[in-house]
């Protein structure tokens, strides 16, 4: 019966889900998208990953994947260096804890093998696959071609595994044929080149697949196992699998028994985007849809960029798909369900598809979230928010993202807390920035919604419009304890060049906030994250844009799994990009430039805009050291970067006050 | 033996012009080593593991050269970097072969009209003196869920 206000209005998500014999609490299931890499380097679980899965067992999903584990001694499977195998009973006590962790929440326990194939044997010399594929990207390792002996073996470390996992106390266990793993690549045709029986038809390349759901069947009977499968490789162009094929593979799937397809989107090497920002929500729904159309009797699980509670709903009454598969949204925010539950969405954050998880996962580091400061720091005392001991009467100098963090984590926790901002609204110079992105503005945007949201919950008082200086400091003297400096950055006037023509060049911070408008002609001077964002931006909107830039390539200060995207806007809205160029004088002509392959020129300008490196406003903190007790700064004022280290370090600056 | 078109061909057996562009671009082939090498092959090539590849290839005499070689297969193709092309890839590349075709192999790559099979470890790339080419091409790293 749903009984809170929340799962009332989201009634067929909530609403308690029968699977096979069991009854689930609801149709969420936790995702195991992405390996945290918080492990030992031999496989075994750490308590950093116990305090984690903790959570994760917490977030009232109904069904809790926990990440996959590789089944092979030899480590052929491993594809991150710090995930967690499954290869040895010697692993089971933890897996066991994190069993118990998911049954205490009531929720129903998977374990998902994770043999990494033609990403695996990170710690190896080579990957293997069934054919001698090449990589198309560097990062992984030279292939060898899986003997049928070894085919065997695999299958029965995957059972061995399933086995394990079950015995540890998991109610059932998920293979993953996600984006190149094993399993893909013997159902893909761009990597199954096999001229046995394990290659050639859909049948064949299925083989390996049916032979291993076969196998975990038979070692584990009494429990369900999952299978994840593409809807889409998106690698047909280059000899992949269509759409129709992978359809054809879900079905001998479904035949061969499993008892629920994860519907998955995109190899790791697809030349198209699956889940970033830029993939509109909902897009890929019609995979889920054509699954449950194909295969009524088989539970279907999806979500591959379907953040919304509110459209998995709809997408359950449609019957689109049986369960939301849900994971980054649930390491934004690991109170999302429960939030919904209560119609407390507004007090959501939201996964703003910056994939910090994954840029950091794919450099061998653990992986954090940029919306979420705790996350992976579970473990840790100073990052969990305790009352605070003495509580103060604190001042934030600045609403931005480290503003707001810092105010809301310091009120939390019992302090009295003040924000003043001298511009008329929440969201400091990211606002300004956000409200240009290509990508999906509404999700950086949702950012600044929620600080405007927590404030109000929270009881922090906003002084907009009022700016912080001595003379305010002193009118104000001894009514706060702490004044936190969270002021920013601006663009450095220094590393601009001389400009005879006044009105000429202009800051990217005025440009961006709309205080000033730009002539047609227009360059930008730096390519970093700022100069991008406002070139793709005013170029959209008719200017003729150029970009100079004195480092040898764009986007230097962009997150790695974003910088692609940014370059390729570069190129297909035909913006000159020129690098290794130094601007020497700006004047009514436009810019001189030099370099050294073109020398000198000059780039007809209307405007020129300084989008060069920034530095924190820190004169505060000089001004103010004498009137008041203590002073701390955090975000850009101290080292100017961005969203995510605003957000990291006004949390964890607001945690210990 | 081959299975391209006649446009494709006349794209690939263009050496002269090949050797002029390697000439043009020496700086980012600049730390290739001598025997290392790069090969384009046509997609129908590819698919039939059989056909014409062409070579940029580092000789100890005269730096970064151009030649047509056999083509048979990934596991045969000698090579530390394998470009397989679309033809309309390859014609983009050759369009841009007197201004800018690194530009254009790396927009192809991204349109999908290009794909890079690397045939050597990350590492040894780097020691065979690729890694200019992988940051002109976009290619430093992209092993990424995007």
């Amino acid at each position: 019966m749903l009984r809170k206000i929340g799962e009332k209005q989201l009634p067929h998500l909530f609403a308690p889900a029968k699977w096979l014999q069991y009854d689930i609490n609801n149709h969420i299931k936790y995702g195991a998208c992405c390996v945290s890499n918080y492990n030992e380097r031999d496989g075994r679980i750490s308590p950093r990953e116990l305090a984690r899965t903790r959570v994760i067992a917490g977030t009232g999903c109904g069904i809790i994947t926990n990440q996959g584990a590789y089944p092979d001694p030899l480590g052929e499977g491993k594809s991150y260096f710090r995930q967690i195998a499954l290869h040895d009973d010697r692993f089971l006590p933890e897996f066991e804890t994190i069993a118990g962790y998911i049954h205490d929440a009531g929720a129903f326990a998977i374990q998902q093998i994770l043999h990494a194939g033609r990403y695996g044997g990170i710690d190896l010399g080579y990957c293997i696959q069934p054919s001698i594929v090449p990589q198309t990207l560097p990062h992984f390792r030279p292939p060898r071609e899986i003997t049928k002996q070894q085919i065997r073996e695999t299958i029965q470390q995957h059972a061995d595994a399933a086995r394990r996992a079950v015995t540890a106390g998991f109610d059932g266990t998920e293979v993953t044929s996600f984006m190149g793993y094993l399993l893909a690549t013997f159902n893909s045709k761009f990597t199954n080149q096999r001229t046995d029986e394990y290659g050639g038809s859909v049948k064949n390349r299925g083989r390996f697949m049916c032979e291993m759901i076969d196998a975990i069947k038979q070692a584990t009977p009494d429990h369900p196992l999952v299978v994840r499968l593409s809807g889409a490789e998106l690698m047909d162009r280059w000899g992949g699998n269509t759409e129709d094929e992978c359809f054809e593979l879900m079905e001998l799937a479904g035949e061969r028994g499993v008892d629920m397809i994860s519907i998955t989107v995109g190899w790791q090497e697809a030349p198209e985007s699956s889940i970033g920002r830029d993939i509109a929500p909902g897009h890929w729904n019609y995979l889920a849809r054509r699954a449950k159309k194909l295969l009524p009797n088989i539970a279907i699980a999806f979500g591959v960029r379907l953040p919304d509670p509110f459209m998995a709903d709809a997408c359950i009454k449609d019957g689109d798909f049986d369960f939301w598969e849900v994971c980054r949204p649930l390491l934004a925010d690991p109170d999302l369900v429960h939030k919904a539950a209560e119609a407390r969405m507004d007090e959501n954050r939201r996964c703003v598809g910056s994939l910090n998880c994954l840029s950091r996962v794919f450099r061998d580091l653990p992986y954090t979230c940029t919306m979420n400061p705790a996350l992976g720091h579970e473990v840790e005392p100073e990052y969990a928010m305790t009352p605070a001991a003495v509580k103060k009467n604190i001042m934030v100098i600045g609403a931005g993202p480290a503003g707001m963090e810092c105010a809301m984590a310091a009120r939390r926790r019992g302090h009295t807390v003040t924000v003043f901002d001298k511009s008329d609204a929440i969201g400091g110079n990211f606002k300004s920035y956000a409200s240009r992105d290509l990508a999906n503005k509404d999700d950086l945007l949702s950012v600044v919604r929620h600080y405007e949201v927590m404030a109000k919950k929270l009881g922090i008082e906003v002084k907009l419009n009022t700016e912080v200086n001595p003379k305010l400091m002193r009118s104000v003297l001894h009514q706060y304890d702490v004044a936190i400096i969270a002021t920013g950055a601006r663009i450095d006037r220094h590393l601009l060049p001389p400009c005879d023509q006044p009105g000429v060049m202009i800051d990217a911070l005025d440009v961006a906030a709309g205080r000033v408008q730009c002539g047609h002609r227009v360059v930008i001077l730096g390519a970093g994250k700022i100069g991008l964002v406002l070139a793709e931006s005013l170029k959209t909107k008719g200017h003729d844009v150029t970009l100079v830039e004195s480092g040898r390539a764009l986007g230097i200060d962009v997150m790695p799994t974003f910088k692609w995207r940014h370059t390729a806007w570069v190129e297909e809205l035909k913006i000159p990009a020129l690098t290794k160029t130094r601007a020497v004088k700006v004047s009514a002509q436009g810019v001189t430039v030099v370099s050294d392959k073109d020398g000198e020129r000059v780039i007809p300008a209307d405007t020129v805009i300084g989008a060069v490196m920034r530095r924190g406003n820190q004169e505060l903190f000089h001004e103010l050291e004498w009137l008041v007790d203590e002073l701390h700064g955090c975000g850009d004022a101290m080292v100017p970067r961005g969203l995510t280290q605003a957000i990291h370090d006004g949390y964890r600056l607001g945690v210990r006050i | 033996m081959t299975n391209m078109g006649d446009t494709a061909h006349k794209v690939l057996t263009d050496l002269p012009a090949w050797n002029a562009m390697l000439s043009r671009h020496a700086e980012v082939f600049a730390e290739v080593t001598p025997g290392s090498g790069i090969g384009i092959v046509p997609q129908v090539d590819a698919a039939q593991r059989c056909g014409t590849m062409l070579i940029w290839e580092r000789t100890e005499a005269d730096g970064m050269a151009a030649a047509l070689r056999p083509y048979a297969g990934y596991h045969q193709c000698g090579v530390d970097l394998l470009f397989v092309a679309e033809d309309r890839g390859l014609n983009a590349i050759y369009g841009e072969i007197a201004a800018r075709p690194l530009d254009e192999m790396k927009a192809a790559l991204r349109r999908g009209d290009l794909c890079m099979f690397v045939t050597k470890r990350r590492d040894d790339l780097s020691d065979a003196g690729w890694d200019e080419l992988l940051e002109t091409l976009g290619r430093a790293y992209m092993g990424l869920c995007r």
